[in-house]
């Protein structure tokens, strides 16, 4: 087997901070390494480096050798954590974005024609060809995104948390399609908090720690033994609705994408809000905050209509976490970021900064109160965001896709979050981690084109082992 | 119609643009800007951009004729004055003011025709058949891109401070009072967005010196190509007549 990569890493430094070293790593032909670790152990640094990004436009210092078996340029496709970051803004269509790659390549229409059409269909992300990039949803911005990695057919793939926004079914046709590539050749860096992914298609997983590799082997030998997530004790929620949503109907332009949807989260409950990419989740959640106009139906918080209300009169009813936390985050500091609700909702300087300092106690991030949000990883920021929409107390809080790139500490800050909410109010948790929706989750909501396909709970024993049973 | 003129190569609505801002310049007022405004009012119109145009004509060319008239007439008036509340007015500079403000209008518009009636990657999709190197294109659509990502950015944050409770009223106050705590994240956010392009390309194998090719091309027959030599040479021509006039 011919070596695609070779790394011998002693230090990766960004200014005065070692963020990763002592890594041996080689990868052969039609490899797939998974790597994983907790947040901040320098899972996206290897990546970084390993398609030879770090050095040139993300500024660090390497002491060590990299070595690609592709004397030319591109050494690698790479898929960025945030799909958002993969868009360069040369492409007006998904198709014109795709082709940027290639275009960069100098090839001829023809090629860049076959190229941009052979990667739109191994991701998944034919049908949306001919879409406007910033329109997408986050799930199929991450098809975009693979496809863009794709489409410069270098031989080696480097992708850093690429499902973290897929639902269930895409993420395992992502994992057949990541087979086919390698089985064709393609050699895979696979970084992913999701276990159940590493274990179906890796050759062998990396896990890092502290900077560092703790262990490299077989993904049987060095992940932790499958564990069955169950949902923890707890009081039953009541059956008094605190949150509806009735008769739905919002659209953007001419498409339609909420069509007489009607839902209810009862008092002291959590919520799970399942469905494909695209079946509207985040547009409800955007709905009921304000942001996206109904065209029709009510929404009630505690028996009072909002829907009439402006956007900043909803957020002492309704608190929203975005799906792209980085994009909520506008203060200075961490402590600022949490205190900004209960100052513009009128509360004191004071008042704000304790009620701030108490939430992030109990979500577990003090130590980072005088950090800029802009510094941390972006899973850290979406526990700050989600500290944030806590903060100002409100009844209802919407989380969207808090668990995506979380590691387990994460996901368990998230749990108490979500169960501290739960005595304040409801939570209504869009994800597509059944695992976590099993575990911190009263009960579930399908969505599917734009209406609740099927409402499950916990005490009908459906939401069961990963799949949603009906 | 419409549609027609929107399948124009971007380089020839380009060259009609810069041929009318000279001639709006170079041909005496009032005829000359008042003809080219005309010309530029139509050729929206026929490309679906006509109300957005004209409202930008305005914006430009009203606050302009203010200004100049208040401190050509009132503030520093010069030549014969009348009294008009206690207050000395010349009224001659009225109309120097309002020939200054018709040409900047009539620019305002003719430019203005381009860029909303192209999409911008159009125009440097059309501009890399002609040669333009890779870094140059990547600036041009960063440029032309430039105001509509702020004001997304901005949509951003604003939606994030609403969802916390910040009240954003009506009224120019209002928007004055919201733009303060939106300016310092806008600015920082704007920075991070052009670092992630920066990875973004080079993750796509950009290299700045080098060329680029194009999925999309961009229609240019031969008729085009023959009314755009056209088109320079007179603004050259106009140009030079401007000069030795």
């Amino acid at each position: 087997m011919s070596a695609v990569l070779h790394v011998d890493l002693k230090r990766v430094r960004y200014g005065d901070r070692v963020a990763l070293r002592d890594v041996i790593l080689e990868m052969t032909r039609g490899e797939i390494l998974g790597v994983t670790g907790p947040v901040g152990s320098g899972k996206t640094t290897l990546a970084l480096a390993c398609a030879g990004l770090l050095g040139r436009s993300v500024p660090a210092r390497i002491e060590g050798v990299m070595h690609h078996g592709s004397p030319t340029r591109p050494v690698a496709g790479y898929v960025f954590d945030d799909p958002q970051a993969q868009l360069t803004g040369l492409g007006g269509t998904v198709e014109e974005e795709v082709a940027v790659g290639p275009e960069n390549l100098t090839l001829p229409r023809d090629a860049i024609r076959a190229r941009v059409d052979r990667a739109l269909a191994a991701a998944d992300a034919t049908h949306l060809a001919h879409r406007v990039p910033d329109e997408l949803s986050g799930g199929e911005r991450q098809r975009v995104a693979l496809a863009c990695a794709l489409a410069l057919e270098a031989p080696l793939l480097v992708l850093d948390e690429p499902t973290a926004q897929l639902d269930p079914d895409a993420t395992r046709r992502f994992g057949e399609r990541l087979r086919a590539l390698a089985e064709a050749g393609t050699s895979v860096m696979l970084v992913s908090q999701d276990a159940e992914l590493l274990r179906t298609v890796t050759t062998r997983v990396l896990v890092l720690a502290g900077g560092a590799p703790a262990k490299l082997g077989r993904a049987s030998d060095v992940l932790p033994a499958h564990i069955e997530s169950r949902p923890v004790d707890r009081p039953p929620p009541t059956r008094e609705p605190l949150l509806q949503a009735e008769g739905i109907v919002a659209s953007y332009a001419d498409r339609t994408v909420l069509d007489d949807l009607t839902i209810d989260v009862p008092r002291g409950s959590a919520v799970a809000l399942l469905g494909e990419n695209g079946a509207g989740k985040t547009t409800l959640a955007r709905a009921i905050m304000g942001l996206v106009p109904i065209r029709r139906g009510e929404i009630t918080v505690n028996g009072r209509r909002i829907d009439q209300l402006p956007v900043h009169e909803r957020a002492r009813h309704v608190g929203l976490v975005f799906q792209d936390a980085s994009r909520q985050l506008f203060s200075r500091t961490v402590l600022e970021e949490v205190a900004f609700g209960p100052r513009a909702l009128g509360a004191s300087h004071r008042l704000a900064q304790a009620r701030a300092r108490e939430v992030l106690d109990a979500i577990g991030l003090t130590e980072l109160e005088r950090v800029h949000p802009g510094d941390l990883a972006p899973q850290r920021q979406r526990l700050v965001a989600i500290a944030a929409g806590m903060a100002s107390n409100p009844p209802v809080l919407i989380l969207d896709e808090p668990t995506a790139g979380q590691d387990p500490e994460g996901k368990r800050c998230i749990a108490a979050a979500i169960s501290t909410q739960r005595t304040r109010g409801c939570a209504l948790v869009i994800t597509h981690d059944l695992a976590f929706a099993r575990q911190a989750c009263d009960g579930a909501v399908l969505l599917s084109n734009g209406q609740a396909a099927s409402r499950v709970l916990h005490s009908a024993g459906v939401l069961h082992g990963g799949t949603l049973a009906m | 119609m419409i549609a027609r003129l929107r399948r124009i190569n971007p380089l020839t609505a380009l060259a009609t643009a810069v041929l009318l801002v000279c001639a709006t310049y170079v041909v005496p007022a009032p005829v000359g800007p008042a003809l080219m405004l005309v010309i530029a009012l139509a050729l929206s119109s026929a490309s679906g951009v006509g109300r957005r145009v004209a409202i930008l004509a305005i914006a430009v060319a009203l606050p302009t004729w203010l200004f100049l008239a208040v401190m050509n007439a009132v503030v520093a008036p010069e030549g014969d004055t009348v009294r008009l509340a206690g207050i000395a007015v010349a009224p001659a500079a009225l109309v120097p003011a309002a020939w200054i403000a018709l040409r900047l209008g009539a620019a305002v518009a003719a430019l203005g025709w381009v860029v909303m009636m192209t999409p911008p990657l159009r125009l440097v999709h059309a501009l890399a058949q002609r040669g333009l190197a890779a870094w140059s294109q990547y600036l041009l659509a960063a440029s032309l891109a430039a105001v509509p990502e702020a004001r997304r950015r901005a949509r951003e944050v604003l939606d994030a401070q609403r969802c916390r409770g910040l009240a954003v009223g009506g009224g120019p106050l209002g928007r004055l009072r919201a733009a303060i705590p939106l300016a310092g994240p806008l600015m920082v956010s704007l920075v991070t967005d052009a670092e992630r392009h920066a990875i973004a390309l080079d993750a796509r194998a950009f290299d700045p010196r080098g060329k680029r090719t194009s999925l999309v091309p961009v229609p240019d027959a031969r008729g085009e190509r023959i009314l755009r030599t056209a088109l320079w040479a007179i603004t050259i021509v106009l140009v030079a007549w401007g000069f030795v006039r």
